[in-house]
């Protein structure tokens, strides 16, 4: 999947200046319709270190009204969020209808971090594939609208800049020795964010990858996301803008997961999303989901 | 599809318990409950019970019982009634209320009604659509067994009376000043509603027995007995789980004064 991610996208500043005042300005107006609508949107934006989560999160509330969301960075567990089910602390953060939380890392932590860093073992972290698809699908079903980012940039990218962040010193204790690690430890990142793709790619939360090599070309399109799910979802006419970025022209290319994740057990999902086709990360198969077998014999 | 006879139909109302037994088993029970409370904290395991049941089924009541002989550090109850408009319970999934009510390790929760109103009385009353409590039935048993994944104790009383009983207590209710106020209009609805109730329990006990958090059905006619066999069920059951034996524990209210006497001299003298 990821290797099939153009990261030579780029958007120029003179095109992005036209862009931008637009997008903000009606991003800001469909807050206010989700306000009005009493819908609660979840925004979660994962990513790899230095490929500009919080850039991208701090650009996107600069356009919105401040009563109407929160942000909240997502750490390891602290000792009291331990004492409940793993999900708990995310069930708290939860937004109120009509306002929006922007989450800085997620409960996607747990199948990433806690799996590579071996916090926590194989057979829990295991769980956390179905308890995310569970959990995300309880928030769609009663009108929340959830919209996951992932921002990716290749590993010299991210070298790249790593090296520019520690030679200034006003910016070398952003950079960890856990982040160069990680650097390290890059494709083991990547198989596991391929396992993440594949499994919690859902029609009714769906993955959107942003090519984050360019901040300029992943700003719009991270606006441009969040803007087409919300017209979607509020059902207003969406306003005319510049022809000069579309998302088909950023799509991602479809199907074919490499090998080694196919012949992985999943759990298949119906694949041709009803809600933001354009962006949609498709998952194989037709079948619906295994997980929900629990009481699906509803008359 | 159901068969017409309902689950609920096939419970005995007619168990009954003599006075002598019901007092010594409260007290023998209540002593080994207590015992197993501080194992709970110990063990750093968190307890969840669920007490469901017809209207004056005595849910309160059984957990007074239940909590009268425990460390009040050890538990806490929640009384679940319909959220208010401007709530922030109201502002959230209506699972919201419940994850955020649910206790830490080492602790219990009782919940005096739960998140099974969602089929029960929204269903029945119509507040819902039938979208929302449908899809409730799966939501539910996810939540249930991400608690259990967790060590979590789960266990759900559905308490049954029958029509009769359940007018006659309202009866009693109405005409006791102390209790007066606990009887409403609607309350008086119950005859109407009873059939469409019935259908509702009986789909919520096949839907959400789950291996990991079954049901327990418990013949509530006789409150006294109702009681004891709530008492047992969490005595024996919690026994098993934590595989600690407290049955045999002396309680503390248990034997003659005479005796208490000299366990307390004995103690002094120690």
């Amino acid at each position: 999947m990821l290797e099939k991610i153009d990261l030579t996208k780029k958007l120029g500043k003179k095109s992005y200046k036209q862009i931008m005042p637009g997008l903000s300005g009606q991003l800001f107006r469909l807050q206010k319709d989700s306000w009005d609508a009493g819908m609660a949107v979840v925004l979660l934006f994962e990513g790899w270190d230095a490929a500009g989560k919080g850039a991208s999160i701090q650009k996107l509330t600069s356009s919105l009204d401040p009563r109407g969301f929160k942000v909240y960075p997502i750490r390891a567990a602290r000792t009291f969020e331990k004492k409940r089910p793993w999900m708990w602390r995310f069930w708290m953060k939860l937004p109120r209808r009509g306002e929006w939380a922007i989450f800085d890392r997620s409960w996607y932590r747990r199948i990433t971090n806690d799996r590579l860093e071996g916090i926590i073992p194989e057979n829990e972290w295991r769980l956390g594939y179905r308890d995310i698809v569970d959990f995300e699908r309880t928030l769609v079903d009663d009108g929340y609208l959830v919209i996951k980012f992932f921002l990716h940039i290749s590993r010299q990218e991210q070298k790249r800049r790593f090296d520019k962040l520690s030679s200034d010193t006003q910016t070398a204790w952003r950079v960890t020795a856990q982040d160069w690690e990680r650097q390290r430890r890059y494709d083991d990142w990547a198989m596991a964010w391929e396992e993440v793709f594949d499994r919690t790619d859902t029609e009714w939360a769906p993955w959107t990858i942003i090519e984050a090599t360019s901040s300029r070309f992943a700003w719009v399109k991270v606006y441009r996301t969040i803007i087409d799910a919300l017209v979607e979802r509020i059902d207003q006419p969406q306003e005319t803008l510049p022809d000069e970025f579309t998302l088909e022209s950023t799509r991602p290319a479809q199907g074919e997961f490499p090998q080694e994740i196919d012949q992985r057990e999943s759990i298949v999902f119906a694949g041709s999303g009803s809600s933001l086709p354009e962006t949609d990360i498709q998952a194989s198969g037709e079948d619906f989901p295994a997980q929900v077998e629990n009481s699906e014999q509803d008359a | 599809m159901h068969s017409k006879t309902y689950l609920l139909n096939t419970v005995d109302l007619s168990k009954t318990i003599g006075q002598e037994d019901y007092e010594r088993l409260l007290r023998e029970n209540q002593a080994a409950l207590s015992a197993l409370v501080h194992q709970i904290y110990l063990r750093q395991r968190p307890v969840v019970v669920v007490v469901e049941g017809w209207d004056a089924a005595g849910k309160g009541e059984t957990i007074r019982r239940v909590t009268e002989n425990i460390d009040p550090r050890g538990y806490i109850v929640h009384a679940v009634t319909p959220t208010d408009r401007w709530s922030e319970d109201a502002a959230h999934h209506y699972l919201w209320r419940f994850w955020r009510r649910l206790p830490e390790v080492g602790q219990i929760a009782l919940f005096e009604s739960s998140w099974y109103q969602r089929v029960l009385t929204e269903r029945v009353e119509g507040t819902r659509s039938d979208d929302e409590w449908k899809r409730a039935f799966r939501e539910i048993n996810q939540f249930e067994r991400q608690l259990v994944d967790f060590g979590a104790i789960l266990y759900k009383f559905w308490i049954h009376i029958s029509l009769d009983e359940q007018l006659q207590r309202f009866e009693a209710r109405s005409e006791d000043e102390r209790h007066f106020w606990r009887i409403s209009e609607d309350d008086w609805r119950n005859p109407e509603t009873r059939s469409l109730y019935e259908v509702a329990v009986d789909e919520m006990l096949l839907k959400t027995s789950t291996i990991l958090a079954p049901w327990m059905v418990v013949a509530g006619d006789s409150r006294n007995y109702a009681q004891i066999e709530i008492l047992q069920t969490l005595v024996r059951e919690l026994s098993r789980e934590l595989d600690y034996e407290a049955i045999n524990l002396s309680a503390p209210n248990s034997g003659s004064k005479k005796q208490k006497k000299s366990k307390k001299k004995a103690r002094r003298k120690n």
